[in-house]
């Protein structure tokens, strides 16, 4: 999908807006984001949670509508808005942090540095990781045995694979 | 008498001299369902009864038992926060919420605070890595039956932002009298913020830090596992200490009446006195602690004196009265409690 703004690059940043009543969904690639503030001017603001959301959001707007449109920028999951987040410090559900990832991402930033985590994993992840390599490797096998024709051998790893998307 | 003590190796390795206590404690969010300030009722009170579920077979080892709070038992609430077993923003929510404990193992996990289940483990002095492992075995009780919310990079997701990652947050209570009369206290704080630590002091109604005590913990939780964190935390608690006992040292050697009549008066005021406010409670009792772990005053042990800065809060007082108190004659149960400590054998 397109920038909706520039129609050039590919939008990274997706964001839901309700204005006068009516949702509308805005992509927008990096640059366009930063630009209207989303990005840059939010991080800046998040971290004493005293983030000036009006006119963010009257700046992301001003993008394709003009000033002074009722916003409201909404999770899908648990209906938080970008105010609501900015106010308590908090997120409203584990799917916050997906949806306002463009947002929350330069927060985390300041906040842990430039870190992916490396702890601890709860068991049902560890299982869908193995699963995951596990398919990967049946994957691999079976294109080697259709490349040499070996279709016995690639019917049952087919079956395999189907086993493993059924325990999944 | 005062120079033979049972201050030698098992000691020194909890650090109980200056190590009060320690505590770990896990966020965990459960996928699927809204951060708690975001649900309904219901919701928590399911979450709640799942949680509690996983425990029920395993009442007979550590005696876990739930704990459901309510309006009508803030005392208990109370009582729970002056033990440490819960925090103050949990023990006056508003929704239902409710700890499964065991006390006996210094467990509580606390379901619907800021995040639906906050897994924590207590123990007296530095015994960071003992408590870490029995946080880990009742998170994989309540892993192996919920599906935490969790993401490859982030980790943990927590309600919080600056908990995300491990979730962990590893805290040790210091008692530092000497770095507090010193004045060094203010450097340690400023050098220990640098390296990603925070040091809190206790305060009660001023802004006096209250019994010279301090918490340390980390403050970074994404990029560090569990075992960096504990190791970091552990090795700036040793360098604290390392200081303390140094300056303890210099203080005593330097100026030994006005050390030993210090903590001397401290025995005689807490031995005697009928009545003691909170805040002279807390003062009296640092400057106890440091005459006993120095070997100066008749020896008892740490875990006692630990025991009291719990036994002369105000919810505990009441409870062991069985009544609502009026200040005086909280005042008068405080320095009951503290002279029966004093004079046990
Ligand atoms: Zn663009
Ligand atoms: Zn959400």
């Amino acid at each position: 999908m397109l920038c909706q703004h520039c129609g050039q690059h590919e939008a990274t940043r997706f964001y839901r807006t309700t204005v006068n009543g009516k949702t509308q969904e805005l992509s927008l690639c990096q640059t366009c984001a930063a630009a209207a503030g989303l990005d840059v001017e939010f991080a800046q603001k998040f971290p004493a949670f005293l983030g000036d959301m009006p006119a963010i959001l009257s700046d992301m707007m001003g993008l394709r509508a003009p000033a002074g449109r009722q916003t409201h920028h909404v999770c899908p999951s648990c209906g938080i808005n970008l105010q609501d987040i900015s106010r308590t410090g908090k997120a409203g559900c584990a799917s916050c942090y997906t949806h306002f990832q463009a947002v929350l991402l330069p927060y985390i930033r300041k906040m842990h540095g430039n870190a992916v985590h490396t702890g601890r994993v709860p068991s049902g992840q560890r299982a869908e990781l193995r699963r995951r390599s596990e398919r990967t490797r049946l994957e691999a096998q079976l294109q080697e045995a259709i490349g040499a024709q070996a279709f016995e051998r690639a019917a049952e790893l087919r079956d395999e694979i189907k086993q493993l998307e059924k325990e999944g | 008498m005062a120079l033979d003590r049972q201050r030698d190796e098992p000691r020194r390795n909890t650090c109980d001299d200056i190590a009060v206590s320690t505590r770990i404690r896990l966020a965990r969010n459960l996928a699927d369902h809204p951060f708690p300030d975001r649900m309904s009722d219901e919701q928590a009170e399911e979450i709640l009864e799942k949680v509690s579920g996983l425990f029920q077979p395993l009442d007979a080892g550590a005696r876990f038992h739930t704990v459901r709070l309510t309006r009508e038992n803030r005392l208990k609430a109370r009582v729970l926060v002056e033990n440490h077993l819960i925090s103050p923003e949990f023990a006056g929510s508003d929704r239902p919420h409710g700890v499964i404990l065991s006390e006996a193992r210094g467990i509580s996990v606390m379901v619907g605070e800021e995040d639906h289940i906050r897994i924590q483990t207590i123990g007296p002095g530095l015994c960071l890595e003992e408590r870490m492992q029995e946080a880990q075995r009742v998170d994989e009780i309540i892993d192996g039956g919920l599906l935490y919310a969790f993401d490859g990079d982030f980790g943990y997701l927590t309600s919080c932002p600056t908990n995300l990652g491990t979730a962990l947050r590893a805290s040790v209570m210091l008692h530092l009298p000497a770095l507090t009369e010193s004045g060094a206290i203010r450097e340690i704080v400023t050098a220990v913020g640098k390296m990603g630590l925070a040091v809190r002091g206790l305060y009660g109604e001023g802004s006096q830090v209250q019994g010279a005590l301090y918490q340390v913990s980390n403050q970074t939780t994404l990029g560090l596992t569990e075992s960096e964190i504990i190791d970091r935390v552990t090795a700036v608690v040793e360098r604290i200490v390392e200081q303390e006992r140094a300056l303890r040292t210099r203080f005593k050697t330097q100026r030994p009446a006005r050390f030993q009549d210090r903590v001397w008066r401290a025995w005689g005021l807490l031995s005697h006195a009928r009545l003691l406010s909170g805040e002279d409670a807390m003062r009296l009792l640092s400057d106890l602690r440091w005459g006993v772990a120095e070997g100066e005053l008749p020896p008892m042990p740490m875990t006692r004196l630990n025991d009291l800065l719990r036994d002369i809060q105000p919810g505990v007082l009441a409870n062991a009265a069985g009544r609502a108190l009026d200040a005086g004659a909280r005042d008068a149960a405080r320095a009951g409690a503290v002279r029966a400590a004093l004079t046990a054998t």
